[in-house]
């Protein structure tokens, strides 16, 4: 039986490579969205910073106070700042969408600076893009309660932040306690002792995520068109011819699943190194444990793509019920955004994608720099899996196979 | 070489296989001779294991498809109706791709590839994908990867549909070579041509049912009378087929343009027909007496024309 699989195996794996149409769509892709996935995670090939927000806007005051304190949110990291000549410039940036948020300084700035009373100052903001506008706001407390304990001492300073944010005592406290370890920085430092215990090496967390997500995403597209060359061959008969020969229905399954299975494997292989040339992902750190996850990952993959195209009684039910499915499956299991970001809801939903155990398996080797002991339950769930779809698989596949005729 | 016995499938209310029995000797043509949704095919799938029967018994080379299918399957070789090859693969991967499905040696599989490839005219395309044949040549190629293991006895279902005289004839020649060499050939078609050419016996079915078998002499000897009339005609609408039919029954065998008469018909019949055609319209382009062939036996025993 093992001689057929592979018989089978390498027909498929020779049509393949007859279709150039398909190579490219195996293998370039999956480089070209790997690269859009690393920008839009905030990579950059330049330099490791982190995303930068654009905040807009106008100076009504145009003072001495007002000029010193737009050179401190200019000199902030991870803000771009933009200035608008007149308010309804800035609270225009913001209605066309063009800005998360505005910051108006009305006239009196520098008296009430002087005075230590409520700044005047405004902030428009779009409440359609809440985490934007979160990190803004970050950076604008920073931003204020900095410049004012500078201008006028901490006790004025505390005074005024409490009335020109409305924020009550302790909290004004607590952030000017950060904001004293803090220099110019836009990160308030938090009012304890901060010491990061992942990724402290070179790896980058959105290579990682552009990588582990975009990959399982691009595969489990792939092997859903590979699994829809089981239905190509019933149209064509040649599935029907296959029958006519001395083999098992299920060697014709595995045949087809083997096929995928090494072509998942290479497209992993090439996902992983494209990141590494192109992006300097160490890949050394593990290599043993990246293998175990990338046949696990294949695997899975593999053996859904069989299944689908077992299901399914044609192609055009494959593709819009395989569409569905990868899309809900990567939108929750964290190929499309970490899961962090998610509601609890999600994150708990999370659990039964076939991504979510895959990603995470990639972010233990390159994220957590754990060991391969680490990643043997992701492997373990991933392999579960692919065995369990197989078997559904291989019971339709049998059962529908009287329609073939 | 094949025996089969009172073989039944229905699917839901359709009878497909109504009863079949036959038996073929080892070095025999056998043609299957029927219209389309007779139940020819039905039939090869029954006997080569790809469908369970509901009743009967069938044994090929001595097993029986129901509780020996991979031996069933080892022993046969299926030409499929359909052109079932990879058209992205050459003619040699697809040759050794089907051979290599039968546990053949990778050099046998090359030696027997060449073989057949010279002998069906295809060598120097060996190496060219399929994509840039033609249909009579795919069909050739169809009919190599299915002898490339020297099956005990080769189902060819319909292997002419759909081509040009000229491949038509080249694959006759095939076969006929086949049949020579002492294959044993189990040939399904709703040509009758193709069935007096190439075949010893030839059993006509329909609905079915085997309604009869035998030589072409023993089906032709079958007639009251060995001569027909058919009429050529034009007008012959579907509407007007019907009424003729309903006046004259089965005496007469309705097809497109063409009108069947039945030996038992008198000749005033055949005047009230001429008659008949006139008065609806129908012109008749051409009148000829012919001799008893198959049509005749199938429309005898049937009462239809077997293109209808």
């Amino acid at each position: 039986m093992l001689n057929t699989i592979f018989h089978l195996a390498k027909k498929d794996l020779l049509l393949f490579v007859a279709d150039k149409r398909a190579i490219a769509l195996t293998f370039l892709l999956p480089v070209a969205m790997i690269t859009i996935f690393y920008f839009a995670f905030g990579g950059s090939p330049q330099d490791g910073n982190n995303p930068v927000v654009a905040l807009i806007m106008s100076d009504l005051d145009s003072t001495e106070a007002s000029q010193r304190f737009i050179g401190e949110l200019d000199s902030l990291k991870g803000l771009r700042l933009d200035q608008a000549t007149s308010e309804a410039g800035s609270r225009n940036a913001v209605a066309e969408g063009k800005r998360a948020a505005a910051l108006i300084i009305h006239p009196g700035f520098g008296d009430s600076l002087a005075l230590g009373s409520s700044l005047p100052l405004e902030v428009l903001y779009d409440s359609g893009r809440p985490m934007e506008f979160g990190i803004i706001s970050q950076l604008l407390y920073a931003a204020v309660g900095n410049f004012a304990g500078e201008s006028q001492g901490k006790a004025r300073a505390k005074k005024q932040m409490m009335e020109t944010f409305g924020m009550d005592e302790v909290t004004v406290e607590g952030l000017m306690a950060q904001m004293s370890g803090s220099g110019g920085d836009a990160q308030p430092a938090p009012p304890f002792s901060v010491r990061e215990v992942v990724g402290e090496r070179d790896n980058d967390f959105s290579l990682i995520q552009a990588v582990a997500g975009t990959a399982v995403m691009l595969l489990l597209f792939s092997v859903a068109g590979m699994g829809s060359g089981l239905l190509m061959e019933r149209e064509a008969g040649t599935l029907k011819k296959l029958l006519y020969a001395p083999i098992s229905p299920i060697s014709i399954l595995g045949g087809k699943f083997a096929s995928t299975l090494l072509l998942s494997v290479a497209q992993l292989v090439l996902m992983f190194v494209f990141a590494a040339l192109a992006f300097g992902l160490d890949l050394s750190r593990n290599l043993p444990a990246l293998g175990l996850m990338i046949v696990a990952t294949a695997a899975v993959c593999a053996s859904l793509g069989m299944l689908l195209a077992s299901v399914s009684r044609t192609r055009k039910q494959l593709d819009g019920f395989s569409t569905i499915l990868i899309l809900t499956m990567s939108a929750i299991g964290g190929s499309m955004m970490p899961v962090v970001f998610m509601p609890v809801l999600f994150q708990k939903l999370a659990v039964g994608t076939v991504n979510h155990w895959s990603i995470q398996g990639f972010y233990d080797i390159y994220w957590r720099n754990l060991p391969i002991s680490a990643v043997l339950d992701n492997a373990g769930v991933l392999f579960g899996l692919a065995a369990l779809m197989m078997a559904i698989s291989a019971y339709f596949f049998k059962r529908n196979l009287v329609r073939l005729l | 070489m094949l025996q089969v016995t009172q073989l039944t499938k229905a699917y839901g209310p359709i009878q497909a296989v109504d009863g079949i029995s036959l038996s073929i000797d080892r070095g025999a043509c056998y043609a299957l001779l029927g219209p389309n949704g007779a139940g020819k095919t039905t039939t090869i799938n029954l006997l080569s294991g790809l469908l369970q029967p509901d009743s009967g018994q069938v044994s090929i080379n001595g097993f029986n498809p129901a509780t020996d299918p991979l031996k069933v399957k080892a022993s046969i070789g299926v030409i499929p109706q359909e052109i079932a090859l990879y058209d992205e693969l050459t003619a040699r991967q697809n040759l050794h791709f089907w051979a290599g499905l039968y546990g053949i040696s990778p050099v046998e599989i090359r030696r027997r590839a060449d073989a057949a490839l010279e002998r069906i005219g295809l060598k120097d395309r060996a190496d060219q994908p399929l994509q840039t044949f033609s249909g009579g040549m795919k069909r050739r190629i169809n009919i190599a990867a299915a002898i490339l293991h020297k099956p005990a006895i080769l189902f060819m279902d319909e292997p002419t549909v759909g081509i040009d005289p000229q491949s038509r004839n080249h694959i006759y020649e095939l076969i006929q070579e086949l049949h020579r060499e002492g294959m044993t050939i189990l040939y399904t078609t709703h040509y009758m041509e193709e069935a007096e050419k190439l075949c010893d016996r030839i059993g006509i079915v329909d609905r079915g049912r085997l309604v009869a078998e035998g030589t072409l002499r023993q089906l032709r000897d079958r007639l009251p009378n060995q001569t027909r009339i058919h009429l050529e005609t034009r007008g012959l609408t579907p509407e007007v087929g019907v009424q003729l039919q309903a006046q004259y029954g089965d005496r007469i065998a309705i097809g497109e343009e063409q009108v069947w008469l039945s030996p038992n018909l008198v000749h005033q019949d055949i005047a009230e027909l001429v008659r008949s055609c006139g008065e609806l319209h129908v012109d008749i382009q051409h009148l000829e007496v012919k001799e008893a062939d198959l049509e005749a036996v199938f429309l005898e025993l049937t009462g239809r024309a077997l293109r209808d």
